[in-house]
């Protein structure tokens, strides 16, 4: 017996025969460390003794009169779970040895081998301790798992909050000019694209996963965002959306939802000139090995004929060229077929995930 | 009527109130007060008998804007609309014990605040 503690263990010990007993206390004030043993002789004391106190350790007889190990132990699981549980008989058998172990009996000692006692004692103290610091430990761990979440949480909320004032600040400047359209105007685009970054962050923090956006949602909540905010009447424009279930990295939705925010803003501008009904489909399908393709097509008034989409100097189709084939390392289309069509085969795995 | 109703507006961060408060003066609507914190909403709310509180949750002080509506709805029935950028199912679940005219999310879509507005003061 090596373990060297301050505080008694406190031992039951459940025994009918005083000899046993006295015997089996002997072993006990042997030990290297400092016990307080309480003796229970039948069923009603044990009982009283488990609902009373906190024990470290019990030892149980097998056979006693009207009660045996396996119902004792019963009562110790439902009073006292942690604490070990040591069989010490005479001769049992192996069926009734074996059956005890199953049953969660911690360990079993023979009554003349009782120097094999202390060596029992320790080891089912040091089980204990080793669960119990196991325990701890996950808990630790779990705890710290939530702090995580909470700050990255916290964090995402903040930038959702942060790119807001900063909208704000613009949104109020601009105002100065009520007369100046262009300045309007280009306020009005900043405006989407802030919310369409920010809208990601929102995403995240309330989502289950910290890392990764639901695209089908993301897409559909972007969508009626820019469709609210050009206060388009419901019936007005109809959104055709079929979206395969993928999820990305902030890395790869912000990038993604730049496009389509790009490429919505851009239909509701000119493709359905004098409040003219139209159609805008959006579709989303999972390719092989991390690549996407997102399919977007508006039935409205399109380009002029001789437009050439790539190379343009405006902003809008810039960014939907650089993004899709820099950034998302994609092949970009666009064409005029009856309104806007683009189709954009990109990779969705460009980077590992961080957090 | 809609267009009377007395607003108080009760938002720490100072860009975002003025953001709605120009917002609201764009569809017709004037504030009778803004205040940053729940301890001066009570106090607004005694003075101005607002119609409507438009209220943000995450304040500066001691106290959130849920706990400040609950004590303003404790003196007098006054519509709260809440206007957060929380979202989550604890906050709204303590929010709407309250009964609100309405939990939006931030930012603040002035169409949705008139047609609720509208709906509440015809």
């Amino acid at each position: 017996m090596t373990i060297q503690d301050s505080q008694p263990l406190r031992i039951l010990h459940l025994e009918d025969s005083p000899r046993d007993a006295e015997l089996i206390r002997e072993r006990l004030l042997a030990l290297d460390q400092l016990t307080q043993l309480d003796l229970a002789t039948n069923e009603s004391t044990f009982t009283a003794f488990l609902e009373e106190r906190q024990y470290d350790l019990i030892l149980c007889d097998y056979h006693l009169p009207s009660y045996d190990a396996p119902r004792a132990l019963r009562v110790v699981q439902a009073l006292s779970p942690n604490s070990p549980f040591i069989c010490i008989s005479g001769a049992i058998g192996e069926e009734k040895a074996v059956e005890l172990l199953k049953l969660g009996t911690t360990d079993y000692v023979l009554k003349d081998k009782l120097d094999k006692l202390p060596l029992a004692i320790s080891r089912a103290l040091a089980e204990v301790k080793e669960r119990q610091m196991r325990r701890e430990a996950e808990q630790n761990l779990l705890q710290s798992l939530r702090e995580k979440e909470t700050l990255l949480r916290e964090l995402y909320h903040r930038t959702k909050n942060t790119m807001e004032v900063i909208r704000g600040l613009l949104v109020i400047r601009a105002a100065e000019f009520p007369d100046n359209t262009e300045l309007q105007q280009l306020v009005s685009d900043t405006e989407h694209r802030i919310q369409t970054i920010g809208l990601v962050h929102q995403m995240l923090y309330r989502a289950k996963d910290l890392s990764l956006i639901s695209i089908p949602e993301y897409v559909r909540e972007l969508a009626s965002l820019i469709l609210r905010s050009f206060s388009i009447d419901h019936d007005r424009i109809n959104l055709e959306l079929q979206l395969d279930e993928q999820s990305f990295l902030l890395d790869t939705a912000i990038p993604f939802g730049l496009i389509l925010n790009e490429l919505m803003c851009n239909s509701l501008k000119h493709a359905f000139p004098d409040k003219r009904r139209g159609i805008i489909s959006i579709s989303l399908s999972k390719g092989e090995a991390g690549r996407s393709t997102l399919t977007y097509s508006d039935n409205g008034v399109g380009a002029a004929e001789d437009f050439v989409f790539r190379n343009q100097t405006t902003l809008g189709l810039k960014l939907i060229y650089s993004i899709g084939e820099q950034q998302l390392r994609g092949k970009v289309h666009m064409e005029n077929a009856n309104g806007i069509h683009c189709s954009i085969e990109f990779s969705n795995q460009l980077y590992q995930a961080r957090v | 009527m809609a267009k009377n109703i007395k607003i108080l507006l009760v938002e720490d961060e100072v860009v975002t109130a003025m953001l709605v408060t120009m917002q609201l003066k764009r569809i017709g609507y004037e504030l009778v007060e803004h205040v940053t914190t729940g301890e001066d909403a009570i106090v607004s709310a005694r003075k101005n008998a607002p119609d409507i509180i438009l209220m943000d949750i995450r304040l500066a002080g001691d106290m959130d804007g849920i706990e400040a509506a609950k004590v303003i709805q404790s003196e007098k029935r006054v519509s709260i609309l809440f206007l957060t950028s929380y979202d989550d199912q604890v906050t709204r679940m303590r929010a709407e014990k309250l009964k609100p005219l309405a939990y939006l999310i931030k930012p603040l879509d002035v169409d949705i605040f008139a047609k609720i507005a509208e709906a509440s003061f015809p």
